[in-house]
């Protein structure tokens, strides 16, 4: 299965670059619009107001990378599918629940009654919360390989809550970037609480996940990979205390808004998360469920894939093409939005 | 979906049954004489393949039978409704009070029609998941079924909680639009909203 010259090959490793694109595009692109939910409770019925207007524009079609990433994973790795998806029954199960509360959410706050409005601003952000917490514990249940002792599942809920820490700084870098006078100051606070809380959990996965295998374990810690790898966690760190200067750089001046390095912190999160997808990427490569199935076991047979290569080689042009349009014309500030 | 539970010749279209798996027979049958077979084979005489001829490998026949009826019945209802609808505006200019009562309460026709469709295609299936190559009980996860039906109370609990969202949001925007900036304009005098 090594010589890359045969299709049955090289399709399973394109199929898992355009999977883990997919996938990370939703990470940071979702996670930034999930973390402004999280986020909706602290601020005041105004703010709220310009914090949804500010991923107005965006948050539905962030969603339709999971759709590719998961229909990627059905159609070309259908063994993989079956496994994982089977074992993460129950956290995805809540997760579309709650995407589905929020989506409604979303539309309703604005168009029901307006003494109705907190109800349904509570709903978005209980939604947010639970799928970003059933997204986190799918992360931590995959990386100790679906076991479900207590040790797993006290990881998989730690997991859970650092990734809500992640979204949150997100939502928040987000908001800084995207907001201007008190929301903005509000901001550049919540981003510094969530900053640390994340490196913690960034910290924590990066530790435990070698230990849950020999495989992974040896792969980062042998020689010359140690001093080859040392860059990612040297830069994420780094990244981490980039973003912790400039937030303190707003946080002193007195007025922020139109400071030019207000989409730095925002950048360097999302270059954080970039690191981390690819660590974890690499950790668990040239598996699809750690230590049990490789992508070339997943796979769909090769002239499968290469009608399916056709299909994602029209689509994923198409996608990106929109994403990077529709982010052009909302550039700059978010203002109030009606209907 | 014919309800015809032996091979005949100029089979009929049964409009109305209550098919009886158990029996293998329709009880209370009202049909149109040999109407099946011209559908079907474009011959009032021709022969119509009864669900013997599949053995056991067949679906439920009731749901199916009342599903199917359900989908075409709202669809001529539907069709029905809209023309009715189109001949007064084209005589009246408006809809009469009562028609558009009738239209507040076919909100969800089209929704039932599709929902009743799908069921005739899933329930039709069976037991196959795809057709004559595996069946659902082979396809199914093993995934605890408590677990599963948690989830899909989870759903339907949602479901139930959003759709009574729904109509009350549409009727406040309904009203809202019949008071507010078009009120004097509106061609639908705002009354008719009111008790709906």
């Amino acid at each position: 299965m090594t010589d890359l010259s045969q299709p049955d090959a090289w399709l399973p490793l394109v199929f898992l670059g355009l999977m883990g694109i997919s996938m990370m595009a939703y990470v940071i692109l979702d996670g930034f619009d999930l973390g402004v939910g999280i986020l909706l409770r602290r601020a005041d019925d105004h703010e709220k107001d310009i914090m949804i207007a500010s991923i107005g524009p965006f948050w539905d079609a962030n969603e339709t990378w999971l759709v590719l990433g998961v229909g990627i994973l059905l159609v070309a790795f259908p063994m993989a599918h079956g496994v994982i998806l089977g074992e993460l029954y129950f956290p995805v199960a809540l997760m579309l629940a709650a995407l589905i509360l929020r989506g409604v959410a979303f539309d309703f706050r604005v168009k029901a009654r307006a003494s109705h409005k907190h109800a349904w601003n509570m709903a978005f952000y209980g939604g947010s919360i639970l799928a970003t917490g059933a997204q986190g514990m799918m992360i931590g249940l995959y990386i100790v390989g679906f076991r479900h002792g207590t040790p797993q599942i006290l990881f998989a809920m730690f997991t859970g809550l650092s990734l809500l820490a992640g979204y949150a700084l997100l939502g928040a870098t987000w908001l800084v970037m995207k907001t201007e006078g008190g929301l903005q100051r509000k901001a550049v606070t919540w981003a510094r609480g969530s900053l640390l809380l994340c490196a913690l959990g960034v910290a924590a996965v990066s530790i435990v996940t070698p230990l849950v295998s020999q495989h992974i374990f040896d792969k980062w810690f042998s020689f010359p990979n140690l001093l080859l790898l040392a860059p990612i966690p040297l830069i994420t760190a780094g990244m981490f205390v980039l973003a912790d200067a400039v937030l303190r750089r707003l946080q002193a001046l007195p007025d922020a808004d139109a400071h030019s390095l207000c989409w730095l912190p925002f950048a360097a999160t999302a270059g954080i998360f970039l690191l981390a997808f690819n660590g974890f990427a690499f950790s668990v490569f040239p598996y699809l469920v750690v230590d049990r199935m490789s992508i070339w076991q997943a796979a769909s047979a090769p002239e499968s894939l290469k009608i399916i290569l056709f299909g994602v080689a029209i689509v994923l042009p198409t996608i990106i093409g929109y994403t990077i349009f529709s982010y052009r014309v909302f550039w700059g500030k978010a203002r109030e939005l009606s209907y | 979906m014919e309800g015809l539970w032996k091979t005949e010749r100029g089979a009929p279209l049964l409009l109305f049954a209550l098919p009886d798996d158990s029996e293998r027979a329709n009880h209370f049958e009202l049909g149109v004489p040999g109407m099946a077979s011209l559908i079907l084979m474009h011959d009032a005489d021709g022969e119509l393949r009864g669900i013997d001829a599949f053995g056991d490998k067949h679906p439920p026949v009731a749901p199916l039978f009342v599903a199917f009826r359900v989908m075409v019945g709202v669809g001529i209802l539907m069709l029905g409704v809209s023309w009715l609808g189109a001949w007064q505006m084209w005589r009246r200019r408006a809809p009469a009070a009562w028609l558009a009562r009738v239209l507040v309460a076919m909100t969800f026709a089209g929704w039932l029609a599709t929902v009743a469709g799908w069921y005739v295609t899933e329930v039709g299936r069976q037991p196959y998941l795809v057709y004559g190559v595996r069946t659902t009980a082979q396809a199914a996860s093993n995934v605890p079924a408590p677990v599963i039906a948690t989830t899909l109370a989870l759903y339907v609990a949602l479901y139930a909680a959003l759709a009574m969202a729904y109509v009350s949001v549409l009727f406040y925007l309904a009203r809202k639009a019949a008071y507010g900036k078009h009120q004097g304009v509106a061609s639908v005098h705002p009354s008719q909203f009111v008790q709906a």
